[in-house]
Order: C-alpha cells, then structure tokens, then sequence
C-alpha cells in the first residue's frame, strides 16, 4: 500500500471531504465551518466544493447546533455538527444528554445517526475557557459512542466509521495535535470505532493513554527504553465502548499499569479506566494502577503557571519509575 | 368566533379531535386519582382548541414537536390511542413499549416526534427536523409547540434566530396559557403577546385567541403556507386558559378564582359546538354522538392497556445503541 505523509488536520479534512463525496446526506455545520474552514482549518475548502445548503456557518449557538444535528439526524440527514471549543459543551450538554442519546433508546425505531466534532486539550496558552478537556461528562453518558484519536491515520479511519455508523459519535480531537504529521494510506480506508491500538510493545509496564497523551508517552517509553525498562503504550482510540480485551491482554503480559489522560483528576475518564482495569484484571496486577492526570486546579495562562497543569512525557515517566519501585 | 371555511368532513374531524382529547386527559385525570397511573402528569384540559387548530393544516408526514403537556396534541395529530395508552402505562404495547411514559410520548407512524420534558428542549431538534426538509428538498414542514415558560429557555431564542437566519419550513407554536410552573406570565416575561418577540428574529408573529379553534388553524395555515413555499420560519402564540395545575396535586391556590370563570366561559369545546350547530354543520344529536363514542374510545385504549403485559428485562436493554458500534 502506498502511503503518504499527512497532518492530523489534513487527514480529518480528507475523511470529512470523502464522506460528503460518498452520501449527499451528509452536512457539516457549526461556528465558522464554511467560508472560514474553521477556526483549526480543519473544514478548508468544505463549503467550495459542496455548497452552502450541505456545508454553512451557524449562529453562535451550541444548544440550538446540537439540537438541529440530532433533529436533523432523526429526519434523514448525516450531519456531522462542531462545536469549536470543548469547553462550551456545557451550553449543548443538555441537548446531547436529554435529546441526543435519550431518543433511540426511548423512542424505539428511531435512530440519530450524527457525529459531534469538537476539540480538547491545553497547551495552547488559551487560559481554562478554551483548553479544558472534558470528554468525561460526555463519557458519562449512555448512548453515545466516544472517539479519541492520537494519529492521522487513527483520525481519518476513525472519523469515516463514525460518520457511517448510525449510532451519535462524540469525534474528540486534540488542538496541539492538529500540526503533528503521519503516515496514511493513499487510498480508502477506515479504522473501526471501539478498537484499541497497541501504539508501542513492551514487556514491564503497560500505559494506556488518551489522545495527546499517547504521543507523551511515546515520548517517554523512547526514553525510558535507554534506562532498560519495556513499556507497552495502548491507546483506546474509542474511549466508550472500552476495548478491555486488548487493555487486559497488555496487562496480562506487564502486569503493571498507568492510566494517562490530560483532564482534572476527579471523575476524570483515566479514573473510571482505572476502575475496570482493577475489576476485571486483578490477579494479574503486581501493584497498584497509577494515574498520571492533571490536578483538579482551573487551567491558568501564563506559561509559567500552566507547567504544573500539564501532564507530559516527565511525569508519566516518574509515575513509570514509581511503579517499578525505582 | 372566526368564520367557517373548511369543509364539514374537516371541521367534524376537528370537532371530535377536541373530545377525545377533553376525554383524554379526564379520563386519566380520574385514573391518576385513583393510583392508576404512576409518574407525574400535566394535563391540558380546556386547550383542546390550540393542539387540533395546530395540528389540522399539517399533512401527515409533516413533523411535529410537543411539550410536557402534550396528550393534546399527539392525539390531534394522529396519534394512536391503543398506544399512546400503552405508553402512559409503562406497557409494552406503547410505541416506547413502556419506556419513555407520560412525558415522552412519541408516534412516528404519524410523524410525532415527540414529547419533550424539558421546558424548551424539543425546540432546537424541531429546527433539525426543518433543516433536513430543506436540505432533502422535500416539502414538508415541522411545527413545534412550546409554552410561555419555554419562550424564555435560551434554547428557544437560539432555535428561533437559526431557524431564522436559515430561512427553514418551521412554525413555532407558542401554546400560552398564561403560567409557568405556578408563576403567571406577567412574572417571567415583560411582554403581554410573546409573538411580539417575533420581530426581532425577522420572522412573521402573530398572537391569536387559542379558545377559537378556527382561528388557531388559519393563522397556522399561514404559516405552514409560507414555511412550504420555502419562506421560511413563523411564529403563532395561541393563548388560552390553564385549567388544570402546573402538574397533578397542584391545588392551584395561586390562581385567581377570575381567571379559572372565565376560562371556563371560553371553553373551546362549547364555542366551536356552538358555531357548527349554528352553521347547521352539526345537530346537537350529532354532536352528543361525538362526545359518547370519543369517551368511549378513550375508555377502551385504557381498559385495553391495563390489561397489556409489562414490558421484559429484554426491553430495558433494547437500543442503548440503535445500532452495530463495529
């Protein structure tokens, strides 16, 4: 297979362009999407090539986008709906948890196929109003599918099942990972949701990380390599439904675990991974499950103060080294 | 009293739309005080005249939106009894097969999509409901209800101003019976008409007596008119009488005995009996008639529900995803 090197960007926009290009019932809208191509540039290009009745820019209104997407979704549409800041989910959340996943449960028959792209994470210097991530409060919610990708190819293949499937999709992307670049096939391909990617082998400690937080502890795993010690890095890519069967596998053959995953650190997503990884891989854990998370401390802007926010490549290799008694 | 110009067979259908839903929310009146039916209950007895004037000019597979007050108008827009009386049962005969009740209460064999027990929240998913329309190219039309308490959700105002700026086939259908929870209107909103606020979304308002049966239809006509010939949304606030409490058990001490006559002295029922009789459309026997075989209709949908099954354990895990993840 020829492959070719893309950005996390690029491979987002190529699914969305060849989904639409797929099934005219798929419409992209939200806040600055169309003749702008969004805030990240991830929607360049969009709105040219299939015109402002399939691809538009909204009020600044996320309660009324969200509602419109799961509406639009029950009457035959695919729309695939952005809300520009993670941190204004609140304004929709109450669309998604009492509208969006409650319909095909309670109204029987009926489906809501939509993909809710939107984007998290800090590092951006954009103080806490635009860099939170708070995929654990849609997490929380039954119903709805969770995708967290780290890579371009997981982004695209990712994002080209979610937009065919006809359960909601919450598409989760990660700000700083936008400029990062990989490596995708030329052609058509998809990743399918709820599949977990062993990212790196290893033999003496398993790291499960979300998002940016696999490319961190990447890092680490590189490093720690030099000092002797095997980490395996899974990433679950979809964070609901849980791949446990290959998280419990790495942990069967580790027998060591950290849970990384950038969000505050009470109910975070990384707490409740912690949870079922205990319950169901007991016997097979040489000591207790580590959390490398931020702390539950509002994300401040100066560069000199969100340093201690940050989890990154340093701290999940302490939380390594603390496992392993080192 | 507007004047008749609708054809007899119309205006008879109407008529006795009007009875089964007076003998609707009587009847379950009298069961919720008796233990029968669990769960909270808003009823809407004497605003017959707002649900079917609504629902009249609507063609079949026009989609429409309700409230939490809402037997009404499903039963005006078509909605099967045997299964509306499943649903409020909690059996398995329901179109939720139990599972949404009294709040949710949906019928997608005549488009009803549906009940919303949160104040406004129906009312961004109605707009998607539009934008599909517009986007498929199809002709039909969404309309959804929402009271004088939801006109001051945040949902709404974002709903109306999309909806709006996007030119989409709604009619917004504002069901004002003068009471928000147990607040009067005059305590939650500064404005006497709420169509008033029409204006400033740049859409058509118009506020109507909701008593008048023909009125409520001809100002919708309008609307459903213009939202299919492609001019976009408007707004029709009907007003009425609430007649019963904010829920079951709520004694109403709050509300003028004044307001409570003449209510009474408006009952829609009476007014629109009287003007077909007058306009020998009706005979006094017929209209009698009517009034028996809806009450028992009603009677028989919930003798025949009592004695569905419940639904099983099967049913509770049925479509938390309505579809394969992978």
């Amino acid at each position: 297979m020829t492959m070719k090197k893309v950005t996390y960007r690029q491979a987002i926009n190529e699914a969305l362009f060849e989904e639409m290009e797929r099934d005219p019932k798929v419409v992209l809208f939200g806040e600055d999407v169309g003749t702008y191509g969004g805030v990240f540039k991830v929607t360049d290009g969009l709105k040219k090539k299939f015109g402002s009745d399939r691809v538009f820019d909204t009020p600044i209104a996320e309660a009324a986008l969200m509602g419109a997407a799961t509406g639009a979704a029950v009457a035959g549409l695919r729309p695939i709906v952005e809300i520009m800041f993670m941190d204004w989910i609140g304004i929709a959340m109450d669309q998604l948890v009492n509208q969006t996943t409650m319909i095909p449960y309670i109204w029987e028959g009926i489906k809501v196929p939509l993909v809710l792209r939107t984007q998290g994470g800090s590092g951006s210097k954009g103080s806490c109003q635009h860099t939170k991530s708070l995929e654990a409060w849609i997490y929380h919610v039954p119903g709805i599918v969770v995708a967290m990708p780290s890579t371009p190819y997981d982004a695209k293949g990712l994002l080209k099942s979610a937009i065919r499937n006809d359960n909601p999709v919450a598409f989760i992307e990660h700000k700083m990972l936008y400029p990062t670049e990989g490596e995708i096939p030329e052609g058509e391909y998809t990743v399918p949701l709820g599949k977990a990617s062993v990212k790196r082998e290893g033999k003496d400690v398993t790291i499960v990380a979300l998002s940016k937080m696999v490319v961190e502890s990447l890092k680490a795993a590189k490093e720690l390599e030099e000092e002797g010690i095997s980490v395996e890095v899974v990433d679950p890519v979809t964070i609901k439904p849980l791949d446990m069967e290959t998280i419990a596998a790495s942990v069967k053959k580790t027998n060591r675990v950290i849970v990384v995953n950038e969000a505050f650190r009470t109910g975070a997503v990384a707490s409740d991974i912690t949870a079922q990884i205990q319950e169901q891989c007991f016997d097979d854990l040489d000591g207790p499950i580590l959390r490398v998370t931020a702390p539950d401390v509002q994300i401040p802007y100066s560069p000199a103060l969100e340093q201690f926010w940050l989890p990154g490549k340093d701290k999940i290799k302490q939380a390594v080294l603390a496992s392993l008694k080192r | 009293m507007s004047e008749v110009s609708l054809s007899r067979e119309k205006l008879v259908d109407m008529y006795r739309k009007m009875w089964l839903a007076r003998h609707h929310d009587v009847w379950v009146e009298d069961m919720k005080t008796k233990g029968q039916i669990m769960g909270s209950m808003h009823l809407a007895t004497g605003q017959e005249a707002v649900s079917v004037g609504a629902c009249a000019p609507l063609n079949d597979d026009d989609y429409t939106m309700h409230t939490h007050r809402e037997h009404q108008q499903l039963i005006a827009k078509g909605a099967d009894i045997g299964k509306m009386a499943g649903d409020m049962l909690g059996k398995v005969t329901g179109c939720a097969r139990g599972k949404g009740g009294h709040m949710l209460l949906f019928d997608k064999d005549v488009h009803a999509l549906g009940a919303c027990g949160i104040v406004g929240g129906g009312v961004p998913v109605a707009v998607g409901y539009a934008m599909a329309f517009k986007v498929l190219g199809t002709k039909q039309v969404a309309l959804t209800f929402f009271g004088d308490g939801a006109a001051n959700e945040g949902s709404v105002h974002e709903a109306m101003n999309f909806a709006a700026v996007r030119k989409y086939p709604i009619i917004f259908l504002c069901e004002n019976n003068r009471w928000g929870l147990t607040c009067p209107q005059h305590e939650q909103a500064a404005v006497e008409d709420l169509a008033d606020r029409a204006r400033g979304y740049g859409i058509p308002g118009v506020t109507v007596n909701g008593n008048d049966v023909l009125a409520v239809y001809e100002a919708v006509k309008l609307a459903v008119d213009r939202a299919r010939a492609g001019d976009g949304p408007s707004m029709v606030e009907c007003q009425t009488w609430r007649m019963r409490g904010m829920g079951f058990g709520d004694t109403m001490e709050y509300v003028p005995k004044e307001y409570l006559e003449e209510g009474s002295r408006q009952d829609p029922i009476c007014l629109f009996e009287k003007k077909l009789v007058e306009k020998n459309i009706l005979t006094v026997e017929e209209a009698r008639a009517i009034e028996a075989e809806t009450k028992k209709a009603i009677e028989d949908a919930y003798e025949a529900a009592k004695n569905a099954p419940n639904p099983d354990e099967s049913v509770f895990w049925a479509n938390v995803y309505a579809a394969e993840i992978c």
